[in-house]
């Protein structure tokens, strides 16, 4: 578990961090939204031992990772949001150089290397020199190179920007196996919807404060107040929106082609018992589902119409 | 190899055919200073003879201009080293590594070192042409070396520190020139007019002028033009620096000679210099 407690970072009059708090929890991809200058990168750049905060403290595990420097470098893994590559240096050169910053015995890089190219699909660029990658494939490469040394805490500052749709779905499947490895994962990206696939987490942050932490549906569900779902049918559209009806916790029923759907303030009992209740009255159902959040929209009512950025 | 910012610097700049280059630019151009020295001694002497003695000059001139080179090129090898990792952003990343700030700037001095010395060693055989005259020994060859790679190490710490504070790395070659031009050439002035003005104040009570051994340590201690006489002096025999200032009294006794004290006062230096250049580029350095 990661607690990131009263966190103030100030530049002279300046307060880039203002007071922030907020927990991720072992094995969760947190998905760190907010608008320019929200302090995102500030909080990163701290976690990732980069800047010194003004006050506050980061826990991991209940320790305080920011001054155990030996720790924090074991602990964490960090991709910046822009980064370079050296000119002259293959791929796996590249992972050599990085695995012998980590010290890490030389007998054991090549397997570790092969591992982790492959995780990354790169293993067929791994004699290729590093500047004539695309940028999908350095940014994929960057990833690689923060995981060399096997690291908890993954800080991941805006891995998709710049990329293009099909280098994004790469990364964000990358990016899924890693969560399923347990690593836990602090991710920016100001492709919202994409954080809403993707993340386990979600904490809004806005003018160095967060303004709202938890699942993407928790954060809809306190922001709308309601639940809206879909409902597709085969047929007996109509018998299907007057089943709806009969439940008060149901409102504002909209019949359309072979679907419907309505607003929901109940509990998950109630919502499986709507669907029982059509079953039993014969209607053909063939998807019964939440619609799910939009973070893009979250992020506009939270911020007040912000520019989603880095 | 321990530090892995020495091996990719090595690594990338032996890949690419720029140092090769320089290299036999470099090795051509001391050639072709050897071969005009013998053939205007040899044309000159045609007459009156040749005396092979004299050869030991050309010594002096292939090594004053190696320490010229050692002056030009360590900023251009090192003061870019930080900087040029900021430009490539690739800074923030070593600095999330284990690597310590130490070791990552001693790495990069390694490195730029690294890659002098190759030069030098490579211009060695070019002594050669000496040996067939005599005069000079191996230990004169790699005592004057040794000097070079210490002036190197002194100029590229400073480069490093330079190179760490400024975002440029023109600005950083620019503030290492400029202050090695004062190092050597206005230390040097001042050492001057601090001579004239013993000299009259002696001159007005009739005695011998005796300069202070702080006011010449001050002034050359750090200079790397003074040792490099210095040690050329115990070589072949002349000192410059006397026939510079035109009498024996203008250097003070000391129980070291001077190049001597150069070496530990450089290295000394050199190190707290690395170590400032440490704390410039530690994100987690307190004010």
């Amino acid at each position: 578990m990661i607690e990131v407690k009263h966190l103030v970072k100030c530049y002279g009059q300046f307060t880039a961090v203002d007071n922030l708090s907020f927990e991720i929890p072992t094995g969760c991809v947190f998905g760190f939204v907010g608008p320019n200058g929200a302090g995102k990168t500030t909080t990163m750049r701290i976690m990732a031992g980069l800047l010194r905060q003004t006050t506050g403290e980061v826990l991991y595990d209940g320790k305080e990772m920011t001054s155990d420097r030996k720790f924090l470098k074991e602990t964490v893994g960090y991709m910046p949001d822009f980064f370079g590559v050296y000119d002259n240096l293959k791929v796996k050169e590249y992972m050599d150089f990085f695995a012998g910053t980590y010290y890490i015995p030389v007998d054991d890089r090549k397997a570790l290397i092969d591992n982790l190219l492959q995780l990354v699909d790169l293993e067929e660029k791994k004699e290729a020199y590093v500047d004539s990658l695309s940028r999908g494939m350095k940014q994929r490469l960057c990833l690689a190179r923060s995981l060399i040394h096997d690291p908890e805490l993954l800080i991941l500052d805006e891995p998709a920007s710049g990329l293009d749709p099909r280098a994004r779905v790469e990364m964000k499947e990358i990016l899924k196996t890693l969560g399923d490895m347990g690593k836990t994962i602090l991710i920016s990206s100001h492709i919202l919807p994409e954080l809403s696939e993707m993340c386990t987490q979600i904490g809004i942050i806005d003018k160095g404060r967060m303004q709202i932490q938890g699942t993407v549906a928790e954060i809809m569900r306190q922001l709308t107040k309601k639940r809206v779902f879909h409902v597709k049918v085969l047929d007996e559209t109509d018998v299907a929106a007057a089943r709806a009806r009969e439940f008060a916790s149901v409102r504002d029923v909209v019949e359309g082609e072979r679907e419907i759907h309505f607003a929901f303030e109940g509990s998950e009992e109630e919502r499986a018992a709507i669907l029982a209740s059509m079953v039993r009255a014969g209607v053909p159902v063939i998807d019964f589902r939440e619609q799910e959040g939009n973070l893009e929209e979250i992020f506009m009512t939270i911020t007040g119409g912000g520019q989603a950025d880095a | 190899m321990r530090n892995p910012i020495i091996k990719r610097e090595m690594q990338t700049s032996l890949r690419s055919w720029k140092l090769f280059y320089v290299v036999c630019a470099y090795v051509a151009f001391l050639l072709l200073v050897a071969y005009l020295f013998l053939e205007t001694m040899v044309s000159q002497t045609v007459y009156s003879g040749f005396d092979p003695k004299d050869v030991i000059y050309l010594y002096a001139l292939l090594s004053g201009i190696q320490l010229a080179f050692v002056l030009l090129a360590v900023p251009s090898l090192t003061a870019g080293s930080i900087s040029g990792e900021r430009e490539r952003q690739t800074l923030d990343i070593l600095l999330t590594t284990k690597m310590t700030p130490f070791s990552i700037v001693f790495g990069k001095l390694v490195a730029g070192i690294g890659q002098l010395l190759m030069m030098i060693v490579a211009t060695l055989p070019v002594y050669a042409v000496l040996y067939y005259f005599g005069g000079i020994s191996i230990w004169h060859i790699l005592s004057t070396t040794l000097y070079l790679m210490v002036t190197a190490v002194f100029i590229g710490s400073f480069s490093i520190l330079f190179s760490c504070i400024y975002k440029r790395t023109m600005i950083s070659m620019l503030v290492v020139y400029v202050l090695f031009g004062l190092l050597i050439f206005a230390t040097a002035g001042g050492y001057l007019i601090y001579l004239a003005y013993i000299n009259s104040q002696a001159s007005m009570l009739n005695v011998i002028a005796t300069p202070n051994p702080l006011a010449y340590l001050g002034c050359f201690a750090f200079n790397p033009g003074a040792g490099f006489f210095s040690l050329l002096s115990v070589q072949i025999g002349t000192n410059p620096i006397l026939s510079w200032f035109g009498y024996a009294g203008a250097m003070p006794a000391l129980p070291l000679p001077t190049w001597v004290i150069n070496v530990v006062a450089e290295l000394v230096l050199s190190v707290g210099i690395l170590a400032l250049a440490a704390k410039k580029i530690n994100p987690l350095k307190r004010k």
